[in-house]
């Protein structure tokens, strides 16, 4: 005797029997009227009706047909019912040995919970698959329930003849076994039971972490373990790298100090210098020389580029300029010879720079001074501050260039001061400069307050950039009189 | 052994492209295939797989332990050239010693190695095949019809696999029955060269690769372990299978599970392969474009002694089309059943899915599984000249 199926009133979970060769045999109403289905359906085989797109639910369910022997067969499927696609969770049970019934609620409506958890479940699948860490979960009796690639290939699990366990064989598995000796204090941590943790191990050459979290569920407390695995080797050989670049950074830096003479102050004058690379080492630099007639000439370049190439460029502009600065020649004669020699010599380095030659005459009371493509000097006297001229092109681009040279009379003059463009082209957050105008307003308001001007400037560009990181070499180069220790 | 092994000599076919050990037609395949076929087969409901299993390996090895034998061989000989040949296809090591007394045990065992590998938590016996090669061993050595059983497996901890003899003879299984058929495959100068694979040269580096049982009668290379087996053997158990399952209404779920098992193989062996030194030395010179993998993959397995195929048409990470000259699937229908009305290429068809998931696809190899389908458009059962598999993201 046929009767009807169990239906449920108010819910839309449709009704599909089969018979004992899984064909239908009856379409329920609540299947007419939320999945569209009818008539047609009737003697087609319950897989035919799985959408082509749903391979893995064809297969799944296969599976499952295949290996049944009674209970629920419960699945996720896409189907072609009604004219078109639609995702179900579909119930399978036997009603009798040769009669089979279909429960098939819609799961593709917001609301449903089918829709939500198949949501989840990719949601997930995209965090599990594309996590730069090992990812598994493991039950309270250390069985692996899930993991994704990269523990798989983190933990490099092989038979005793090097071939590889196969990923799928990994769920249901006991994890404990699996693991080599060196894992013996996260399998303590496991049978304990622990909570959270993070243990290292060494092993084959590499450094593990894995850090355990528990996961738990309302009433039933911890239900599984979740654990990520990190391979520490490649940080470690990054940081073990790293300290051996900054340990020659910080030698290349002690060799930059020491090329940056600590130079003392010609009589009659006191030099300050302050000097503020972007990184470990800069490409600017400096020097002052009292030349044999008692002319005091002061020296700045600054390098194209920053860091390693910048320096090593520093060196090269140095020992170029130590090799001319005392030929006897004016400023623009000096930036000349240095242009011939670096550009003659290192044309294929492409060491490019500006550069500024300042000479104070012996009796202090005139500067020549000759520009490359440099800042201007500024001065300081009793009526304010003043940048002087500047002009002239890079030094080390092409030879026989000339430079301009000019001469100020200084008398009664305050302090001279050179700086390098990292100063009026540091930025704040808004991308505006600091500039000549603020550069000259801080060396004004030093001068005024009586205060030392390469701390007032860095104090007055420190403010303005605020959290904005450096971006250029920083160097500025003050020289004053000071008349009333020689008097 | 040694003096018995010229008679395992393997002799590749480079017009079928086959590969043949003692006048048998074998096929490489890996754990990953043999073991998810077998449980496929062995978890079927309402039938019973390990007789599938078991009567093919029967009739299949008493064939192939024959051709081994030769007039003259004594009794011990003709055991050793069993337990001989069984190894040297990579099944493991039988020890024969005690098979006048009805007991042969096995200290290693590819089927073994592939469950724990492959599975978890098995511990019935695994080794069908084996107490099919058994009774097929033992009819060509003696003339005898028996039976021998699995009693004890080193899956669930034994310290080595046990077969016994079931007391008394028992029918026969009936011979393998073919109908030979004059079939010329298509050549390959007929298909599309790779631009940077150089197919040939990787397919007579693998045939030169000593791929046959080491110490223990295993075949661990390439990341996986290998076994030959004979072609018939996977043939009949696969039709066998498909039609007791049409037999309940479930022959397309049968078919859907062969193609599904290969899909599976291809994504871990061929992933085995691309990872393994074998790989680095032979093709990953040859690699340029990211769809020479696939290409590379493909070389590879025409090495296999699955026959030959080719690629027509690809896209690279959408589309492919590949062609099959002389399958095994297909040639082996046509001998053990006729023509057919629809496609029977399980194997090849999950394969094709599986070499574009693998190369394409990421994540996990159950993420990648399922990335792409593919249908056996054409095939050699139906008349055609070859067999054509389309295969598009799913």
């Amino acid at each position: 005797m046929t009767t009807e199926p169990t239906t449920y009133p108010g819910l839309p979970i449709g009704v599909l029997t089969l018979d004992d060769r899984f064909v239908i045999t009856a379409v329920d109403a609540v299947f007419r009227a939320e999945l569209g289905g009818g008539d047609e359906l009737i003697g087609q085989p319950l897989d035919a009706l799985i959408s082509d797109r749903d391979h893995r639910g064809a297969v799944a369910l296969a599976t499952r047909l295949t290996q049944y022997r009674g209970g629920i067969i419960d699945l996720s499927l896409v189907l072609v019912v009604g004219g078109g696609e639609r995702f179900v969770r579909a119930r399978l049970v036997a009603r009798s040995t040769w009669q089979y019934l279909v429960y098939v609620e819609p799961g593709d409506q917001e609301e449903s919970l089918t829709y939500e958890l198949a949501l989840a479940r990719q949601r997930w699948a995209g965090v599990m698959q594309r996590s730069d860490e090992g990812i598994v979960l493991v039950d309270h009796a250390g069985t692996i329930l899930q993991h994704n690639l990269r523990f798989f290939e983190l933990m490099r699990f092989r038979t005793a003849h090097g071939v590889s366990l196969t990923e799928s064989a990994l769920d249901g598995r006991a994890l404990g076994p699996l693991l080599p000796r060196a894992f013996d204090e996260l399998q303590e941590r496991l049978g304990r039971g622990d909570e959270d943790f993070v243990v290292r191990v060494e092993t084959n050459g590499r450094t593990l972490e894995v850090e355990g979290r528990s996961l738990r569920l309302p009433l039933r407390g911890r239900i599984e373990t979740l654990l990520l695995v990190r391979d520490l080797s490649e940080q470690r050989q990054i940081a073990e790298r790293d300290a051996i670049i900054q340990a020659d950074l910080d030698q290349a830096a002690d060799f930059q100090r020491a090329l940056l003479s600590r130079m003392r102050s010609p009589r009659g004058l006191e030099v300050d210098v302050a000097y503020r690379p972007l990184q470990r080492v800069g490409g600017d630099v400096y020097d002052v020389t009292v030349l044999a007639d008692g002319t005091v000439r002061l020296f700045i370049a600054d390098a194209t580029g920053h860091g390693v190439t910048a320096a090593l460029s520093t060196m090269l502009i140095k020992s170029e300029y130590d090799a001319v600065k005392e030929g006897g020649d004016g400023p623009a004669a000096t930036l000349a010879a240095l242009n011939e020699r670096v550009t003659r010599t290192y044309l294929k380095l492409a060491v490019l720079f500006t550069a500024a030659i300042v000479d104070i005459a012996p009796d202090r009371t005139l500067v020549r001074y000759a520009c490359g493509g440099h800042p201007g000097p500024m001065l300081v006297t009793e009526t304010g501050v003043v940048e002087l001229s500047e002009g002239g092109g890079f030094l080390g681009a092409q030879a026989g260039q000339r430079y301009p040279e000019w001469s100020t009379a200084i008398a009664g003059w305050r302090s001279l001061i050179l700086v390098t463009d990292g100063v009026v082209e540091a930025r704040n957050a808004a991308g505006t400069q600091f500039g000549e105008a603020r550069l000259l307003a801080a060396i004004g308001e030093a001068d005024q307050r009586g205060r030392r001007i390469n701390a007032t400037v860095l104090s007055r560009l420190d403010a303005y950039v605020d959290t904005q990181a450096q971006t250029d070499d920083i160097t500025l180069l003050t020289v004053r009189p000071t008349q009333m220790e020689d008097s | 052994m040694t003096e018995l092994s010229h008679r395992f000599a393997l002799h590749f076919d480079w017009v079928k492209h086959r590969r043949v050990i003692a006048g048998r037609e074998v096929i490489l395949h890996c754990h990953h295939y043999n073991s998810r076929l077998q449980h496929t087969l062995e978890s079927a409901a309402g039938l019973d797989g390990k007789r599938i299993i078991r009567e093919a390996a029967e009739s299949v090895f008493a064939e192939h332990v024959m051709n081994a034998l030769e007039a003259g061989d004594s009794t011990d000989t003709r055991w050793a050239i069993a337990a001989g040949l069984y190894a040297h296809l990579g099944f493991g090591a039988l020890d024969v010693g005690g098979v006048a007394t009805g007991r042969v045990t096995a200290a290693s065992s590819h089927f073994v190695e592939g469950w724990n590998a492959g599975f978890a938590g098995r511990t019935e016996p695994v080794c069908t095949l084996t107490e099919g090669y058994l009774a097929g061993a033992h009819l060509a050595v003696t003339g005898e019809t028996v039976a021998y059983r699995e009693t004890a497996c080193r899956v669930g901890g034994a310290a080595a696999c046990v077969f016994e003899r079931e007391a008394g003879p028992r029918a026969a299984i009936p011979p393998v029955t073919r109908t030979l058929i004059a079939f010329s495959p298509r050549p390959a100068t007929a298909f599309p060269k790779p631009a940077h694979i150089e197919g040939d040269k990787i397919v007579s580096a693998l045939v030169a690769m000593p791929i046959h049982g080491d110490a223990e009668g295993l075949i661990p290379a390439f990341g996986v372990y290998l076994a030959s087996t004979p072609a018939d053997f996977y043939n009949l158990v696969c039709i066998r299978f498909v039609e007791e399952m049409a037999a309940k209404g479930l022959a397309r779920n049968a078919q859907r599970l062969l193609v599904s098992d290969a899909e599976t193989c291809a994504l871990n062996t061929f992933r085995g392969i691309m990872s393994s030194p074998e790989w680095d030395a032979l093709v990953a010179p040859m690699l340029v474009d990211a769809s020479d993998s696939l290409y590379g993959i493909v070389a590879v397995s025409n090495a296999l002694g699955w026959g030959n195929w080719y690629v027509t048409e690809h896209t690279p990470g959408a589309s492919l089309c590949i062609e099959s000259v002389n399958g095994y699937e297909a040639a082996g229908y046509r001998e053990l059943r006729g023509s057919a009305p629809a496609p029977q290429c399980y194997m090849l068809r999950g394969v094709a899915a599986g070499m574009m998931g693998l190369v394409y696809g990421s994540g996990t190899m159950a993420d990648r599984f399922g990335t792409f389908a593919s249908s056996e458009t054409a095939c050699i059962c139906t008349g055609a000249a070859s067999c054509r598999f389309e295969v598009r993201r799913a």
